[in-house]
């Protein structure tokens, strides 16, 4: 059956994240949203972990279940869905290999039950705090994190998130590798997917060919619940946890991601959030990776190391890559066609009066008809989403942990999308 | 393979090849002097000693244990019989081996009930006297062993045919001197190396003198200036009197210091010279970099220390979670060099510990605290043990063992401990490792629960800290009543104060952070506190001064002479 599944998000027990973040909260969301699969999260936090093992009970499937949902009133009719949660969790590895340069790396581990997960911690909790964070710190070694996953059970899953950011991933410019080798050496082929988080889409990782055999997810990385499903996977498969490892192994029964415009991301461009410098791969080039303003180093952006890394021309998809569509997230769109603020109450009652009428938010963006939404939310909306679908919108990039501005009806003051894109290619 | 005196410079390779006769090395800090004893260890193997002909002593498990890992390598499957390890160690293997067989190795509790039951049955006089005792044994005090206590107690111990830490030491000297057979088969040693000679206590001292009975080549290293056991009944005089106890002696100076930084080793150099009870030597530092002064940080109060500790970390490290990112101003801070185990945060007292390791909770950097020792959780560890030793046929391995015996305890620094019991003794049959762990974990000394492979900030004792180096280090409390601590009195004690604070600024690699707090809570009253006087014997070219205020959050870099 085809669902949908995001499988990296974040407890109330992480650092900065909302109070709502609970196991029932979480549940209730993924229903507004139309995620079938979705991470617990946090699974090494002992807090967390043990409301996991005290509020779901595994069955069948090797997913687990809210064993007392609650509050199923507030959930609208059309919106309801079974949930199935996966253990997750975001592991944060600070080193440095031989004494070079510090690496940030921050990976996901998916484990197939509790008790592979209570071992993962046991060991975990060996080499570092495991209280302090939901998504804690370790001084390790990412390739001995994935060693430790793979002497677990060979049916969890390791994969690098976010791969792109500069700070804290794999690739990322800032404490990152050049190549998945570098970081993971003689255990790479464990390595089968990345994030690619949402500063870059499948095109812009396409042009790696070194990413050819792995498989591309994307998750949402939400720290509070109205971001669930920002990013998701979308698979075709018996509803288990072994068949849904199996598709993202093999990318059979995987058929893509729901994907952040990557313009809109926090980290797609470079430059200086408290200088408010954004420049583009080329422009930082220009300018020697300098600050025009404050003269120091430049944060680098996820375009400017996929350019770095890319050995492949723009628009050429390769065999076996999967399809994937680009959404803005329906709050968003929502405090557009209001003029309002995407967290306002304004734009929440519209949110739910959607979901009411005509289902959940995955639904309504990417397959309720624009006439339909046009009878029941208004012109405007059905322009704005019919907009969205076919990628006709404006967005100023994101930089330096500033995402970007979207735009979906005109503006002056903001590049087309198409335009932004074009200048890329230049580079 | 490797030239034996490869790398070495001419003190080093003198120290090295200088092999016949007593010999006493004094090592600065940094100067290699673990280097030097590896390679002198090969050295002698080199020109035809046999391992088992030489026992090396150190003063912790730890540096035993670093040094046999050093040095294996290179000796491959010859190292067989070469002994590193601490006088406690050496002495249990001797007992082991030629004292009756079946004597037991008497616990703490077990040590408290015998005295309470020869006293008036309270804990704190059992406690006292149990210190009295060992005291007495320590410091090789004949004529207090005829005390009635001590009597009774040595007579008790006896019939329950058991021994207690101290006579490991004793009852091994005892048969070295009283018992031919062990003579004749202890005199094969040629050669032994007494690492941390300034903090031998005289009942150490009596026993090298009877191992030096047997063979004269003896090779002492140590450093006067870092001798900061005394008040646990280290006498520092032995090492003043190296050359007048051991005739033909000859004294070397290791000089060079490869660790700290031009700044780090000229300031200390002018601190420790205030000391009058010291051997002069020269060091000098390698490093030729115009280096950054040592920090002097004056903040309100002791959580704004802890507070500052993190953020100079952060601001070393880049942010280290996405929030940290979001929160502060890294621009520029664009790459970095440092891991977490490049850091450590240095006390006077354990006391200071909890509100500098919340800080570090709070932050969710990872540190490793090293305490005291953990006796209760220790003995219960222990109890679990010796289960499997009385059942023989469970079926078990190691990994299992160690996992039921430490079960008891979540404290990281004791699960650091078992991590290293599991690998030092993973390839033994589980009976034989079983009983080495169950010695080790008798022998277990608090330093030992550092673990060197850890990547996080340590945070420790500047006891603690001895033989240890980091490229960063912050001492907290520089503060009059921390240090030197409030309990020092008389020249002697300061002296010795100025030794610890001595050791703690030359763990330092290249930078040293001192954090005095304004005011600080002692026994639960907030106090205002002075800058430790030993900020005064430091010149001022050396230091560069801050003074943070909560309530302005301004940074003021007020002159020098304004503090006075």
């Amino acid at each position: 059956m085809k669902y949908i599944a995001d499988l990296h998000i974040h407890s109330y027990y992480s650092r900065a994240t909302s109070a709502e973040m609970t196991l029932e909260g979480v549940w209730r969301w993924a229903q507004l949203k139309g995620i079938s699969v979705i991470g617990t999260g946090d699974f090494t936090h002992p807090g967390w972990f043990k409301e996991i093992t005290e509020k779901l009970e595994p069955d069948e499937s090797g997913f687990l279940r809210l064993i007392n949902p609650a509050q199923t009133h507030q959930i609208p009719e059309k919106c309801k869905l079974s949930i199935n949660f996966v253990l997750t969790s975001e592991i944060s590895c600070i080193y440095s290999k031989k004494n070079a340069k510090t690496r940030k790396i921050h990976c996901i581990v998916i484990a197939p039950d509790v008790a592979s997960a209570a071992k993962i911690n046991l060991t975990l909790s060996k080499i570092g705090n495991l209280k302090s964070d939901g998504r804690p710190i370790l001084g390790i070694d990412a390739k001995e994190l994935l060693r430790i996953v793979l002497e677990v059970s060979d049916r969890a899953l390791f994969v690098p998130a976010h791969a792109w950011t500069p700070h804290f991933s794999v690739f990322g410019a800032a404490s990152g590798f050049d190549s998945l080798e570098e970081c993971f050496e003689e255990l790479t082929p464990h390595i089968h997917a990345i994030e690619t988080g949402l500063s870059s889409d499948p095109p812009m990782n396409w042009r790696l060919s070194l990413l050819d055999n792995i498989t591309l997810i994307s998750n949402s990385d939400a720290h509070s619940p109205i971001k669930i499903g920002r990013e998701a996977n979308i698979f075709d498969t018996a509803l288990t946890y072994d068949e849904m490892l199996k598709a993202i192994k093999t990318k059979k029964g995987f058929l893509g991601t729901i994907e952040f415009f990557p313009e809109e991301g926090k980290y797609h461009f470079d430059g200086h959030r408290l200088c408010g410098i954004c420049l583009s791969p080329k422009e930082t080039i220009r300018y020697g990776y300098i600050c025009p303003k404050c003269k120091k180093k430049l944060t680098i952006g996820v375009m400017h190391r996929v350019l770095a890394l890319a050995d492949r021309e723009n628009g050429l998809k390769p065999n076996g890559a999967v399809d994937f569509k680009s959404i803005i997230p329906l709050n968003e769109i929502i405090a557009e066609v209001l003029n309002s603020n995407p967290t306002s109450k304004k734009v929440i009652n519209e949110y739910y009066k959607m979901l009411t009428l005509l289902g959940n938010e995955f639904e309504i963006l990417l397959e309720v008809p624009v006439e339909e939404i046009a009878i029941t939310c208004g012109e405007k909306m059905a322009e704005a989403i019919k907009r969205m679908r076919h990628n006709n919108i404006h967005i100023s990039p994101g930089y330096d942990g500033e995402y970007g501005k979207v735009r979906i009806f005109e503006d002056k003051n903001i590049n087309k999308l198409n335009h932004i894109n074009g200048q890329l290619s230049l580079f | 393979m490797l030239s034996i005196l490869d790398g070495l410079n001419d003190n080093q390779k003198e120290a090295v090849t200088h092999i016949k006769g007593p010999l006493l090395i004094i090592a600065g800090p940094g100067t290699g002097k673990t280097l030097t004893i590896i390679r002198r260890i090969l050295y002698l193997i080199h020109t035809g000693i046999k391992p088992h002909e030489i026992v090396g002593l150190t003063f912790t498990n730890r540096a035993g244990q670093e040094m046999r890992e050093r040095i294996d390598p290179y000796l491959e499957k010859n190292g067989e019989g070469l002994f590193l390890g601490t006088f406690h160690m050496f002495g249990l293997n001797i007992l082991r081996k030629y004292y009756n067989r079946d004597f037991r190795l008497i616990e703490r509790k077990e040590q408290i009930e015998i005295l309470r039951s020869l006293t008036d049955g309270t804990l704190k006089k059992a406690q006292e006297q149990l210190n009295y005792i060992s005291k007495i044994k320590n410091l090789y005090e004949t004529s207090s062993m005829k005390d009635s206590i001590f009597l009774k107690y040595e007579e008790i111990l006896k019939n329950k045919n058991a021994l207690d830490i101290d006579d490991l030491i004793i009852k091994a000297m005892e048969l070295i001197r009283t018992c031919d057979k062990v003579r004749t088969d202890i005199s094969r040693l040629r050669h032994i190396l007494i690492d941390e000679y300034q903090d031998i206590n005289p009942l150490q001292y009596e026993f090298i003198r009877s191992l030096y009975s047997l063979t004269e080549n003896i090779c002492a290293v140590g450093d006067l200036d870092q001798a900061i056991y005394t008040f646990r009944g280290a006498d520092i005089e032995h090492f003043l009197n190296f050359e007048k106890d051991f005739k033909g002696a000859k004294t070397l100076f290791l000089k060079d210091n490869y660790r700290s930084s031009k700044v780090i080793v000229h300031a200390s150099q002018f601190l420790i010279k205030h000391n009058k009870k010291r051997v002069e030597h020269p060091l000098e530092p390698i490093s030729l970099e115009c280096s950054n002064k040592i920090r002097v940080i004056t903040v309100n109060n002791e959580y704004e220390e802890a507070k500052i500790v993190v953020k100079e970390i952060e601001n070393r490290m880049g942010a280290t979670t996405h929030y940290s990112l979001a929160q502060n101003d890294f621009r520029g801070l664009w790459d970095s060099n440092y891991r977490f185990s490049d850091f450590a945060v240095l006390f006077r007292t354990n006391n200071q510990a909890d509100i500098i390791r919340d800080a570090f909770i709070d932050s969710g950097i990872p540190y490793q605290l090293i305490k005291d020792v953990f006796y209760e959780e220790i003995n219960e560890i222990e109890d679990r043990l010796k289960t499997y030793i009385n059942e023989p046929d469970r079926e078990k391995t190691l990994s299992h063992i160690l996992d039921y015996a430490f079960g008891v305890t979540a404290k990281e620094e004791l699960l650091g401990i078992k991590r290293n019991l599991f690998l030092a003794y993973r390839n033994f049959p589980v009976e034989i490792a079983l009983k080495k762990i169950l010695d080790e974990l008798y022998l277990f000394k608090s330093a030992d629960a550092f673990n060197i492979n850890v990547n996080a900030v340590s945070l420790m004792t500047i006891h603690m800290s001895k033989g240890l180096e980091f490229k960063v280090v912050f001492i907290t409390g520089f503060e009059e009543g921390l240090i030197p601590y409030s309990l020092a009195r008389g020249e002697k004690d300061i002296e010795e104060e100025r030794r610890l604070f001595y050791v703690g600024m030359t763990r330092a690699k290249d930078e040293l952070f001192l954090l005095c707090s304004e005011k600080r809570h002692i026994h639960g009253t907030e106090k205002e506190t002075k800058k430790s006087r030993f900020f005064y014997e430091i010149p001022e070219k050396f230091l560069e001064s801050t003074y943070i205020s909560k309530k302005d959050k301004q940074k003021k870099k007020p002159k020098q002479q304004s503090l006075f």
